[in-house]
Protein backbone atom coordinates (compact mmCIF):
# COMPACT_ATOMS: atom_id res chain seq x y z
CA UNK A 1 0.00 0.00 0.00
CA UNK A 2 1.31 3.23 -1.05
CA UNK A 3 1.69 5.43 2.27
CA UNK A 4 0.15 8.47 -0.08
CA UNK A 5 -1.06 8.32 -3.26
CA UNK A 6 -2.46 11.17 -6.03
CA UNK A 7 -4.12 9.99 -8.81
CA UNK A 8 -5.52 12.48 -11.22
CA UNK A 9 -5.33 15.35 -8.99
CA UNK A 10 -7.10 18.41 -10.45
CA UNK A 11 -8.34 21.64 -8.12
CA UNK A 12 -9.51 24.58 -10.20
CA UNK A 13 -9.65 27.76 -8.00
CA UNK A 14 -11.83 29.77 -10.02
CA UNK A 15 -10.09 30.48 -13.68
CA UNK A 16 -7.00 29.66 -11.91
CA UNK A 17 -6.03 25.82 -12.59
CA UNK A 18 -3.49 25.12 -9.56
CA UNK A 19 -3.42 21.30 -10.07
CA UNK A 20 -3.77 19.94 -13.17
CA UNK A 21 -3.68 15.96 -13.04
CA UNK A 22 -0.97 15.28 -10.49
CA UNK A 23 -0.08 11.78 -10.19
CA UNK A 24 1.85 10.33 -7.58
CA UNK A 25 2.80 7.88 -5.47
CA UNK A 26 4.75 7.73 -1.83
CA UNK A 27 6.06 3.95 -0.86
CA UNK A 28 5.86 3.51 2.73
CA UNK A 29 9.15 4.67 4.92
CA UNK A 30 10.22 6.55 2.19
CA UNK A 31 11.59 10.21 2.56
CA UNK A 32 10.32 11.83 -0.42
CA UNK A 33 10.88 15.94 -1.53
CA UNK A 34 8.31 17.57 -3.44
CA UNK A 35 10.05 20.67 -5.48
CA UNK A 36 8.42 23.02 -7.53
CA UNK A 37 8.80 26.46 -8.40
CA UNK A 38 6.29 28.90 -6.28
CA UNK A 39 3.01 28.81 -8.10
CA UNK A 40 3.82 25.17 -9.03
CA UNK A 41 1.17 23.77 -6.31
CA UNK A 42 3.03 22.42 -4.20
CA UNK A 43 0.91 23.84 -0.53
CA UNK A 44 -2.32 23.43 -2.77
CA UNK A 45 -1.58 19.64 -3.06
CA UNK A 46 -0.47 19.37 0.48
CA UNK A 47 -4.13 21.16 1.16
CA UNK A 48 -5.87 18.43 -0.17
CA UNK A 49 -4.14 15.86 1.68
CA UNK A 50 -5.12 17.63 4.84
CA UNK A 51 -8.48 18.23 3.60
CA UNK A 52 -8.54 22.18 4.06
CA UNK A 53 -9.16 22.36 0.21
CA UNK A 54 -11.24 19.76 -1.89
CA UNK A 55 -9.85 18.61 -5.32
CA UNK A 56 -11.80 19.50 -8.19
CA UNK A 57 -11.90 15.74 -9.49
CA UNK A 58 -9.12 13.17 -8.53
CA UNK A 59 -8.64 11.46 -5.91
CA UNK A 60 -6.19 11.51 -2.73
CA UNK A 61 -5.46 8.82 -0.65
CA UNK A 62 -2.87 8.56 2.47
CA UNK A 63 -2.41 5.47 4.28
CA UNK A 64 -4.96 3.83 2.29
CA UNK A 65 -7.73 6.07 3.53
CA UNK A 66 -9.82 8.80 1.47
CA UNK A 67 -7.94 12.26 2.11
CA UNK A 68 -11.33 13.75 1.71
CA UNK A 69 -13.75 11.21 3.02
CA UNK A 70 -11.56 9.76 6.17
CA UNK A 71 -9.31 12.66 6.99
CA UNK A 72 -9.73 12.74 10.68
CA UNK A 73 -8.43 8.81 10.66
CA UNK A 74 -5.67 10.53 8.53
CA UNK A 75 -4.98 13.02 10.96
CA UNK A 76 -4.86 10.50 13.63
CA UNK A 77 -2.10 8.72 12.53
CA UNK A 78 -0.15 11.67 10.41
CA UNK A 79 1.72 14.55 11.71
CA UNK A 80 1.56 17.58 10.05
CA UNK A 81 2.92 21.29 9.50
CA UNK A 82 0.95 22.82 7.09
CA UNK A 83 2.13 26.67 5.76
CA UNK A 84 0.29 29.28 6.83
CA UNK A 85 -0.77 28.46 10.43
CA UNK A 86 -0.88 30.37 13.28
CA UNK A 87 -0.10 29.05 17.11
CA UNK A 88 -2.17 30.22 20.00
CA UNK A 89 -0.47 33.42 21.72
CA UNK A 90 -1.33 33.29 25.16
CA UNK A 91 -0.82 29.43 25.37
CA UNK A 92 2.82 28.12 26.16
CA UNK A 93 4.78 25.36 24.46
CA UNK A 94 4.06 22.73 26.99
CA UNK A 95 0.24 23.78 26.87
CA UNK A 96 0.61 23.14 22.75
CA UNK A 97 2.21 20.26 23.13
CA UNK A 98 -0.89 19.12 26.41
CA UNK A 99 -3.00 20.00 23.71
CA UNK A 100 -2.42 17.95 20.07
CA UNK A 101 -1.55 15.17 23.26
CA UNK A 102 -5.19 15.11 24.36
CA UNK A 103 -6.31 15.66 20.57
CA UNK A 104 -4.83 12.11 20.29
CA UNK A 105 -4.74 10.60 22.69
CA UNK A 106 -1.41 10.00 23.91
CA UNK A 107 1.02 10.62 27.24
CA UNK A 108 3.61 12.83 26.47
CA UNK A 109 6.73 14.67 28.37
CA UNK A 110 6.39 17.98 26.93
CA UNK A 111 9.80 18.88 27.71
CA UNK A 112 11.29 15.47 25.86
CA UNK A 113 9.05 16.89 22.80
CA UNK A 114 10.67 20.05 23.02
CA UNK A 115 13.88 19.00 23.63
CA UNK A 116 13.73 17.04 19.91
CA UNK A 117 13.16 20.29 18.35
CA UNK A 118 15.50 22.55 20.26
CA UNK A 119 12.88 24.67 21.93
CA UNK A 120 12.56 23.09 25.33
CA UNK A 121 14.62 26.16 27.09
CA UNK A 122 11.07 28.18 26.12
CA UNK A 123 8.43 25.18 27.49
CA UNK A 124 6.74 27.63 29.60
CA UNK A 125 6.90 31.55 27.41
CA UNK A 126 3.67 31.75 25.76
CA UNK A 127 4.03 31.11 22.02
CA UNK A 128 3.34 34.67 21.26
CA UNK A 129 6.36 35.62 22.30
CA UNK A 130 8.31 33.27 20.20
CA UNK A 131 10.51 33.91 16.99
CA UNK A 132 9.72 32.41 13.91
CA UNK A 133 11.86 30.09 13.72
CA UNK A 134 10.63 28.80 17.46
CA UNK A 135 7.62 28.87 16.53
CA UNK A 136 8.19 26.76 13.31
CA UNK A 137 10.75 24.22 15.60
CA UNK A 138 7.35 24.11 18.15
CA UNK A 139 4.84 23.46 15.14
CA UNK A 140 7.15 20.90 14.09
CA UNK A 141 7.71 19.09 17.44
CA UNK A 142 4.22 18.96 17.54
CA UNK A 143 3.82 17.02 14.25
CA UNK A 144 6.36 14.55 15.63
CA UNK A 145 4.43 13.76 18.99
CA UNK A 146 3.12 10.35 19.34
CA UNK A 147 5.92 8.88 16.77
CA UNK A 148 2.73 9.44 13.69
CA UNK A 149 3.45 7.07 10.53
CA UNK A 150 3.05 9.64 7.91
CA UNK A 151 4.86 13.12 8.11
CA UNK A 152 3.13 15.39 5.96
CA UNK A 153 5.72 18.99 6.11
CA UNK A 154 4.96 21.95 3.99
CA UNK A 155 8.56 23.88 3.56
CA UNK A 156 9.42 22.42 7.16
CA UNK A 157 12.82 24.58 6.68
CA UNK A 158 11.05 28.17 6.33
CA UNK A 159 12.17 30.72 8.87
CA UNK A 160 14.93 28.57 9.95
CA UNK A 161 18.62 29.76 10.23
CA UNK A 162 20.91 27.25 9.04
CA UNK A 163 21.36 25.42 12.10
CA UNK A 164 17.49 25.19 12.12
CA UNK A 165 17.53 23.89 8.80
CA UNK A 166 20.58 21.31 10.14
CA UNK A 167 18.09 20.01 12.50
CA UNK A 168 14.87 19.90 10.33
CA UNK A 169 17.49 17.38 7.95
CA UNK A 170 18.00 15.73 11.49
CA UNK A 171 15.06 15.22 12.86
CA UNK A 172 13.44 13.79 8.99
CA UNK A 173 16.31 11.65 9.13
CA UNK A 174 15.90 10.32 12.44
CA UNK A 175 11.96 9.95 11.73
CA UNK A 176 12.74 7.75 8.51
CA UNK A 177 15.11 5.46 10.38
CA UNK A 178 12.00 4.70 12.13
CA UNK A 179 10.06 3.68 9.34
CA UNK A 180 8.36 7.19 9.29
CA UNK A 181 7.17 8.10 5.80
CA UNK A 182 8.46 11.73 4.78
CA UNK A 183 6.71 13.68 2.51
CA UNK A 184 7.72 17.29 2.74
CA UNK A 185 7.40 20.15 -0.07
CA UNK A 186 10.68 22.40 -0.41
CA UNK A 187 12.86 24.60 -2.73
CA UNK A 188 16.05 25.10 -0.28
CA UNK A 189 17.61 22.06 -2.68
CA UNK A 190 20.44 21.08 -0.85
CA UNK A 191 18.13 20.18 1.93
CA UNK A 192 16.47 18.09 -0.44
CA UNK A 193 19.26 16.40 -1.64
CA UNK A 194 20.59 15.66 1.46
CA UNK A 195 18.10 13.35 3.08
CA UNK A 196 15.22 12.14 0.08
CA UNK A 197 15.04 8.85 -1.18
CA UNK A 198 13.05 10.09 -4.10
CA UNK A 199 12.43 13.31 -5.46
CA UNK A 200 9.14 14.88 -7.82
CA UNK A 201 9.48 17.96 -9.49
CA UNK A 202 5.93 19.94 -9.43
CA UNK A 203 5.44 22.53 -12.45
CA UNK A 204 2.26 24.38 -13.07
CA UNK A 205 0.26 21.86 -11.72
CA UNK A 206 1.86 18.91 -12.74
CA UNK A 207 4.13 16.23 -11.96
CA UNK A 208 7.47 16.39 -14.45
CA UNK A 209 9.53 13.98 -12.79
CA UNK A 210 9.90 11.86 -10.04
CA UNK A 211 12.87 9.66 -9.37
CA UNK A 212 15.89 9.56 -7.24
CA UNK A 213 18.20 12.39 -6.90
CA UNK A 214 20.89 10.68 -9.16
CA UNK A 215 18.03 9.45 -11.52
CA UNK A 216 17.39 12.94 -12.42
CA UNK A 217 20.65 13.79 -12.64
CA UNK A 218 20.99 10.81 -15.14
CA UNK A 219 18.09 11.64 -16.88
CA UNK A 220 19.11 14.96 -17.30
CA UNK A 221 22.39 15.11 -17.97
CA UNK A 222 23.63 18.00 -16.82
CA UNK A 223 27.19 18.50 -17.60
CA UNK A 224 29.78 18.44 -15.21
CA UNK A 225 32.85 20.92 -14.96
CA UNK A 226 36.19 20.33 -14.75
CA UNK A 227 38.96 22.52 -14.15
CA UNK A 228 42.60 21.40 -14.71
CA UNK A 229 44.68 23.84 -13.80
CA UNK A 230 48.46 22.80 -15.96
CA UNK A 231 51.74 23.49 -16.21
CA UNK A 232 53.25 24.23 -19.61
CA UNK A 233 54.03 27.08 -22.54
CA UNK A 234 51.98 28.89 -24.88
CA UNK A 235 51.52 26.56 -27.85
CA UNK A 236 50.83 23.23 -25.58
CA UNK A 237 48.12 25.20 -23.96
CA UNK A 238 46.61 25.46 -26.54
CA UNK A 239 46.85 21.96 -28.02
CA UNK A 240 45.99 20.81 -24.84
CA UNK A 241 42.86 22.65 -25.32
CA UNK A 242 42.13 20.60 -28.96
CA UNK A 243 43.05 17.79 -27.86
CA UNK A 244 40.71 18.06 -24.82
CA UNK A 245 38.01 19.56 -27.60
CA UNK A 246 38.43 16.09 -29.55
CA UNK A 247 37.04 14.08 -26.18
CA UNK A 248 34.06 12.56 -26.54
CA UNK A 249 31.23 13.77 -23.60
CA UNK A 250 33.08 17.16 -24.28
CA UNK A 251 30.18 20.01 -24.70
CA UNK A 252 32.93 23.36 -24.68
CA UNK A 253 36.33 23.91 -23.50
CA UNK A 254 37.87 27.54 -22.61
CA UNK A 255 41.15 28.30 -20.95
CA UNK A 256 41.37 30.57 -17.80
CA UNK A 257 45.15 31.37 -17.91
CA UNK A 258 46.66 27.84 -17.23
CA UNK A 259 43.72 26.52 -16.08
CA UNK A 260 41.31 24.44 -19.15
CA UNK A 261 38.19 24.54 -18.12
CA UNK A 262 35.90 21.69 -19.86
CA UNK A 263 32.30 20.90 -19.57
CA UNK A 264 32.25 17.17 -19.59
CA UNK A 265 29.49 14.38 -19.14
CA UNK A 266 30.68 12.66 -15.76
CA UNK A 267 32.09 9.67 -17.69
CA UNK A 268 34.47 11.71 -19.59
CA UNK A 269 36.54 13.13 -17.17
CA UNK A 270 39.33 10.78 -17.19
CA UNK A 271 39.49 11.07 -20.77
CA UNK A 272 40.15 14.82 -20.31
CA UNK A 273 42.73 14.39 -18.17
CA UNK A 274 44.60 12.03 -20.30
CA UNK A 275 44.48 14.04 -23.24
CA UNK A 276 45.68 16.84 -21.58
CA UNK A 277 48.55 14.62 -20.59
CA UNK A 278 48.84 13.37 -23.89
CA UNK A 279 49.54 16.36 -25.39
CA UNK A 280 52.37 16.93 -22.53
CA UNK A 281 51.08 19.13 -20.31
CA UNK A 282 51.68 18.61 -16.78
CA UNK A 283 48.63 18.80 -14.31
CA UNK A 284 49.40 20.29 -11.07
CA UNK A 285 45.84 20.93 -10.31
CA UNK A 286 41.94 19.44 -10.73
CA UNK A 287 39.01 20.28 -9.78
CA UNK A 288 35.66 18.66 -10.95
CA UNK A 289 31.84 20.39 -9.66
CA UNK A 290 29.06 18.04 -10.04
CA UNK A 291 25.88 19.23 -11.74
CA UNK A 292 24.22 21.14 -8.64
CA UNK A 293 20.52 20.13 -8.18
CA UNK A 294 20.12 23.67 -9.05
CA UNK A 295 20.48 23.73 -12.28
CA UNK A 296 19.07 20.21 -12.66
CA UNK A 297 16.23 21.75 -11.06
CA UNK A 298 15.84 24.90 -12.98
CA UNK A 299 16.87 22.46 -16.26
CA UNK A 300 13.29 21.15 -15.49
CA UNK A 301 11.45 23.93 -13.80
CA UNK A 302 11.94 26.07 -16.65
CA UNK A 303 10.71 23.50 -18.65
CA UNK A 304 14.07 22.57 -20.53
CA UNK A 305 12.70 19.10 -20.51
CA UNK B 1 -15.76 13.05 21.97
CA UNK B 2 -13.32 15.93 20.67
CA UNK B 3 -15.60 18.74 20.68
CA UNK B 4 -15.68 18.28 24.04
CA UNK B 5 -11.99 19.12 23.89
CA UNK B 6 -12.17 21.84 21.81
CA UNK B 7 -14.97 23.53 23.72
CA UNK B 8 -12.80 23.45 26.90
CA UNK B 9 -10.59 25.06 25.07
CA UNK B 10 -12.70 27.41 23.87
CA UNK B 11 -13.93 28.39 27.41
CA UNK B 12 -10.38 28.24 28.61
CA UNK B 13 -9.29 30.81 25.72
CA UNK B 14 -12.84 33.38 27.24
CA UNK B 15 -10.89 33.22 30.52
CA UNK B 16 -7.38 33.38 29.17
CA UNK B 17 -8.53 36.85 26.64
CA UNK B 18 -10.35 37.86 29.75
CA UNK B 19 -13.80 37.54 27.61
CA UNK B 20 -15.32 35.97 30.49
CA UNK B 21 -14.00 38.63 33.16
CA UNK B 22 -16.07 40.98 30.58
CA UNK B 23 -19.22 38.99 30.24
CA UNK B 24 -19.70 38.37 33.86
CA UNK B 25 -18.89 41.94 34.99
CA UNK B 26 -20.64 43.67 32.25
CA UNK B 27 -24.27 41.11 33.37
CA UNK B 28 -23.55 40.98 37.06
CA UNK B 29 -23.44 45.47 36.87
CA UNK B 30 -26.56 45.35 34.66
CA UNK B 31 -28.30 43.07 36.81
CA UNK B 32 -27.84 44.42 39.97
CA UNK B 33 -28.49 47.85 38.92
CA UNK B 34 -31.44 46.57 37.71
CA UNK B 35 -32.51 45.20 41.03
CA UNK B 36 -31.31 48.11 43.22
CA UNK B 37 -33.37 50.47 41.33
CA UNK B 38 -36.41 48.00 41.29
CA UNK B 39 -36.54 46.89 44.59
CA UNK B 40 -38.40 49.84 45.57
CA UNK B 41 -40.62 51.44 43.95
CA UNK B 42 -40.64 55.40 43.82
CA UNK B 43 -42.32 55.79 47.32
CA UNK B 44 -39.33 53.89 48.73
CA UNK B 45 -41.60 51.10 49.61
CA UNK B 46 -40.39 47.35 48.50
CA UNK B 47 -41.39 46.15 45.69
CA UNK B 48 -43.76 43.53 45.06
CA UNK B 49 -42.53 39.91 43.98
CA UNK B 50 -42.46 39.48 40.87
CA UNK B 51 -40.87 42.85 39.94
CA UNK B 52 -36.90 42.20 39.97
CA UNK B 53 -37.59 39.13 38.54
CA UNK B 54 -39.91 41.09 35.21
CA UNK B 55 -36.92 43.76 35.62
CA UNK B 56 -34.57 41.13 34.79
CA UNK B 57 -36.54 39.74 32.01
CA UNK B 58 -36.91 42.62 30.38
CA UNK B 59 -33.01 43.61 30.46
CA UNK B 60 -32.22 40.12 29.85
CA UNK B 61 -33.68 39.86 26.93
CA UNK B 62 -31.74 42.73 25.24
CA UNK B 63 -28.48 41.79 26.83
CA UNK B 64 -28.33 38.05 26.48
CA UNK B 65 -28.51 38.29 22.83
CA UNK B 66 -26.01 41.45 23.04
CA UNK B 67 -23.58 39.53 24.80
CA UNK B 68 -24.00 36.32 22.96
CA UNK B 69 -23.56 37.53 19.62
CA UNK B 70 -21.14 40.09 20.62
CA UNK B 71 -19.03 37.40 22.00
CA UNK B 72 -19.51 34.31 19.47
CA UNK B 73 -19.67 36.04 16.29
CA UNK B 74 -15.98 35.84 15.24
CA UNK B 75 -15.31 32.65 16.93
CA UNK B 76 -14.57 30.38 14.11
CA UNK B 77 -13.80 32.73 11.39
CA UNK B 78 -11.22 34.42 13.70
CA UNK B 79 -9.82 30.80 14.11
CA UNK B 80 -9.73 31.15 9.69
CA UNK B 81 -8.15 34.62 9.06
CA UNK B 82 -5.38 34.10 11.70
CA UNK B 83 -4.49 30.13 10.79
CA UNK B 84 -5.34 28.54 13.91
CA UNK B 85 -7.98 26.58 12.10
CA UNK B 86 -4.86 25.09 9.91
CA UNK B 87 -3.46 24.34 13.52
CA UNK B 88 -6.54 22.82 14.52
CA UNK B 89 -7.43 20.70 11.40
CA UNK B 90 -4.24 19.65 11.45
CA UNK B 91 -4.93 17.77 14.21
CA UNK B 92 -7.67 14.90 14.49
CA UNK B 93 -10.61 17.11 14.73
CA UNK B 94 -13.16 16.88 12.18
CA UNK B 95 -14.79 20.77 11.02
CA UNK B 96 -17.91 19.34 13.07
CA UNK B 97 -16.16 19.47 16.47
CA UNK B 98 -15.05 22.75 15.54
CA UNK B 99 -18.45 24.23 15.18
CA UNK B 100 -20.11 21.82 17.87
CA UNK B 101 -17.06 22.99 20.46
CA UNK B 102 -17.33 26.41 19.37
CA UNK B 103 -21.14 26.67 20.41
CA UNK B 104 -20.81 24.70 23.68
CA UNK B 105 -17.60 26.98 25.03
CA UNK B 106 -19.83 30.03 23.93
CA UNK B 107 -22.85 28.75 25.44
CA UNK B 108 -20.85 28.06 28.29
CA UNK B 109 -19.35 31.58 29.24
CA UNK B 110 -22.67 33.07 28.34
CA UNK B 111 -24.52 30.70 30.57
CA UNK B 112 -22.11 31.72 33.41
CA UNK B 113 -22.58 35.53 33.08
CA UNK B 114 -26.57 34.76 33.09
CA UNK B 115 -26.00 32.61 36.43
CA UNK B 116 -24.17 35.55 37.92
CA UNK B 117 -26.23 38.19 37.13
CA UNK B 118 -29.55 36.68 38.42
CA UNK B 119 -27.29 35.67 41.45
CA UNK B 120 -25.71 38.93 42.57
CA UNK B 121 -29.15 40.54 41.12
CA UNK B 122 -31.08 38.43 43.35
CA UNK B 123 -28.91 39.18 46.20
CA UNK B 124 -29.06 43.04 45.88
CA UNK B 125 -32.63 42.94 45.64
CA UNK B 126 -33.02 41.00 49.33
CA UNK B 127 -30.40 43.64 50.68
CA UNK B 128 -32.95 46.42 49.73
CA UNK B 129 -35.76 44.35 50.85
CA UNK B 130 -37.47 43.82 48.33
CA UNK B 131 -40.10 40.34 48.43
CA UNK B 132 -38.51 38.13 45.88
CA UNK B 133 -40.12 35.39 44.28
CA UNK B 134 -37.92 32.62 43.68
CA UNK B 135 -39.78 30.86 41.58
CA UNK B 136 -40.32 33.78 38.98
CA UNK B 137 -36.37 33.98 39.21
CA UNK B 138 -35.84 30.44 38.45
CA UNK B 139 -37.68 30.45 35.43
CA UNK B 140 -36.46 33.96 34.02
CA UNK B 141 -33.00 32.41 34.22
CA UNK B 142 -34.17 29.64 32.51
CA UNK B 143 -35.56 31.46 29.75
CA UNK B 144 -32.15 33.38 29.73
CA UNK B 145 -30.21 31.03 29.80
CA UNK B 146 -32.30 29.15 26.45
CA UNK B 147 -32.24 32.94 24.49
CA UNK B 148 -28.27 33.00 24.76
CA UNK B 149 -28.14 29.52 23.66
CA UNK B 150 -30.02 30.51 20.62
CA UNK B 151 -27.72 33.54 19.71
CA UNK B 152 -24.81 31.49 20.40
CA UNK B 153 -25.88 29.47 17.92
CA UNK B 154 -27.06 32.18 15.44
CA UNK B 155 -23.61 34.19 15.95
CA UNK B 156 -21.37 30.58 15.35
CA UNK B 157 -23.51 29.30 12.46
CA UNK B 158 -22.86 33.19 10.55
CA UNK B 159 -19.41 32.78 11.65
CA UNK B 160 -18.81 29.31 10.42
CA UNK B 161 -20.25 30.09 7.01
CA UNK B 162 -18.25 33.39 6.17
CA UNK B 163 -14.45 33.77 5.46
CA UNK B 164 -13.81 37.08 7.02
CA UNK B 165 -14.40 38.60 10.53
CA UNK B 166 -15.94 41.41 9.15
CA UNK B 167 -18.66 39.89 6.56
CA UNK B 168 -19.43 37.99 10.50
CA UNK B 169 -19.74 41.04 12.26
CA UNK B 170 -21.90 42.68 9.75
CA UNK B 171 -24.46 39.29 9.63
CA UNK B 172 -24.22 39.35 13.32
CA UNK B 173 -25.22 42.75 14.02
CA UNK B 174 -28.01 42.47 11.22
CA UNK B 175 -29.16 39.51 13.25
CA UNK B 176 -28.89 41.18 16.73
CA UNK B 177 -31.19 44.44 14.69
CA UNK B 178 -33.63 41.95 13.09
CA UNK B 179 -34.68 40.15 16.17
CA UNK B 180 -34.29 41.99 19.23
CA UNK B 181 -35.07 45.38 17.84
CA UNK B 182 -38.49 43.77 16.06
CA UNK B 183 -37.97 44.01 12.66
CA UNK B 184 -38.90 40.78 12.54
CA UNK B 185 -42.03 42.24 13.37
CA UNK B 186 -42.50 44.34 10.07
CA UNK B 187 -41.26 41.63 7.80
CA UNK B 188 -44.56 40.15 7.87
CA UNK B 189 -46.46 42.82 8.26
CA UNK B 190 -44.61 44.48 5.19
CA UNK B 191 -45.42 41.20 3.02
CA UNK B 192 -49.04 41.33 4.04
CA UNK B 193 -49.81 44.66 3.05
CA UNK B 194 -48.04 43.87 -0.28
CA UNK B 195 -49.59 40.72 -1.35
CA UNK B 196 -52.28 42.82 -0.21
CA UNK B 197 -51.79 45.04 -3.34
CA UNK B 198 -50.31 47.51 -0.96
CA UNK B 199 -53.28 48.06 1.28
CA UNK B 200 -53.82 47.01 4.91
CA UNK B 201 -56.47 44.68 4.95
CA UNK B 202 -59.19 44.79 7.42
CA UNK B 203 -58.51 41.21 9.95
CA UNK B 204 -54.41 40.03 9.96
CA UNK B 205 -54.11 36.78 8.43
CA UNK B 206 -53.34 33.77 10.25
CA UNK B 207 -49.96 33.56 8.57
CA UNK B 208 -48.45 36.75 9.57
CA UNK B 209 -49.28 35.86 13.09
CA UNK B 210 -47.10 32.60 12.92
CA UNK B 211 -44.20 34.42 11.61
CA UNK B 212 -43.83 37.02 13.77
CA UNK B 213 -43.99 34.97 16.83
CA UNK B 214 -40.78 32.84 14.37
CA UNK B 215 -38.98 35.20 16.21
CA UNK B 216 -36.93 33.54 18.86
CA UNK B 217 -37.03 36.55 21.50
CA UNK B 218 -40.81 36.51 20.98
CA UNK B 219 -41.04 32.94 21.15
CA UNK B 220 -38.61 32.97 24.45
CA UNK B 221 -41.94 35.30 25.81
CA UNK B 222 -44.22 33.21 25.13
CA UNK B 223 -42.48 30.62 26.70
CA UNK B 224 -42.30 32.52 29.59
CA UNK B 225 -45.58 33.31 29.61
CA UNK B 226 -47.07 30.09 29.48
CA UNK B 227 -44.80 28.52 32.00
CA UNK B 228 -45.27 31.56 34.41
CA UNK B 229 -48.10 30.62 37.35
CA UNK B 230 -50.78 32.90 37.06
CA UNK B 231 -50.54 36.33 38.13
CA UNK B 232 -46.96 37.32 37.00
CA UNK B 233 -47.94 40.71 36.25
CA UNK B 234 -44.55 41.96 33.96
CA UNK B 235 -45.64 39.44 31.19
CA UNK B 236 -48.24 40.42 28.98
CA UNK B 237 -51.65 38.61 29.46
CA UNK B 238 -51.92 35.34 28.18
CA UNK B 239 -55.71 34.23 27.33
CA UNK B 240 -56.54 30.97 28.98
CA UNK B 241 -56.40 29.07 25.60
CA UNK B 242 -53.82 30.95 23.50
CA UNK B 243 -53.62 30.46 19.61
CA UNK B 244 -51.31 27.80 19.01
CA UNK B 245 -48.34 30.22 18.17
CA UNK B 246 -48.20 31.95 21.12
CA UNK B 247 -48.66 28.42 23.00
CA UNK B 248 -45.99 26.36 24.53
CA UNK B 249 -45.67 23.38 22.10
CA UNK B 250 -45.05 25.93 19.08
CA UNK B 251 -42.60 28.36 21.01
CA UNK B 252 -40.55 25.32 22.30
CA UNK B 253 -40.39 24.34 18.67
CA UNK B 254 -39.39 27.86 17.42
CA UNK B 255 -36.12 27.25 19.69
CA UNK B 256 -35.39 24.60 19.41
CA UNK B 257 -35.17 25.06 15.28
CA UNK B 258 -33.49 28.18 16.29
CA UNK B 259 -30.39 26.39 17.65
CA UNK B 260 -30.30 23.48 15.64
CA UNK B 261 -31.38 24.91 12.41
CA UNK B 262 -28.20 27.89 12.37
CA UNK B 263 -26.03 25.01 13.59
CA UNK B 264 -27.04 23.10 10.85
CA UNK B 265 -26.45 25.50 8.26
CA UNK B 266 -23.28 26.73 9.29
CA UNK B 267 -21.74 24.02 9.52
CA UNK B 268 -23.11 22.17 5.94
CA UNK B 269 -21.35 25.76 4.75
CA UNK B 270 -18.14 25.46 6.62
CA UNK B 271 -17.94 22.13 5.55
CA UNK B 272 -18.12 22.49 1.82
CA UNK B 273 -15.24 25.40 1.59
CA UNK B 274 -12.13 24.78 1.23
CA UNK B 275 -10.02 26.52 4.08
Amino acid sequence: MAAIQLDGLVKQFGDVRALDGVDLSVHEGEVFGFLGPNGAGKSTTIDVLLDFVRPTSGTATVLGMDAQAESTAIRARTGVLPEGYHLYDRLTGRQHVEFVSESKGLDVDPVAALERVGVADAVDRRAGGYSTGMKQRLMLGMALLGDPDVLILDEPSSGLDPAGVRDVRAVVRREADRGTTVFFSSHILSQVEAVCDRVGILREGRVVAVDTVEGLREAVGTDATLRVTVDGEEPHLDAGVTAVRGVEGVTSVTRDGSTVVAHVEDRGKIEVLHAIEDAGLAIRDFETRAASLEELFLAYAEGDR
Amino acid sequence: MSWRLLARKDVGDAIRQYHLHAAVALTVLLFAGTAYVTARTFRGEPAAPGAIAGALATLGTFLVPLLAVGFSQGVVVGMRERGDLKLLLGLPFSRRDVVLGSVAGRTAVVWASVLAGVLIGTLVGLARGAGLAFDLLLIVTGMLAVLGAVFVAIAVGISSSVSTETRAGALAIGAFFLFVFQLWTQIPRLLLWVVNGFAAPATVPTWVHVLINCNPVLAAWNLLATVLPGGAAFVAEMPATPPFYRALPFAVAVLAAWIAGPIALGYRRFDRTDL
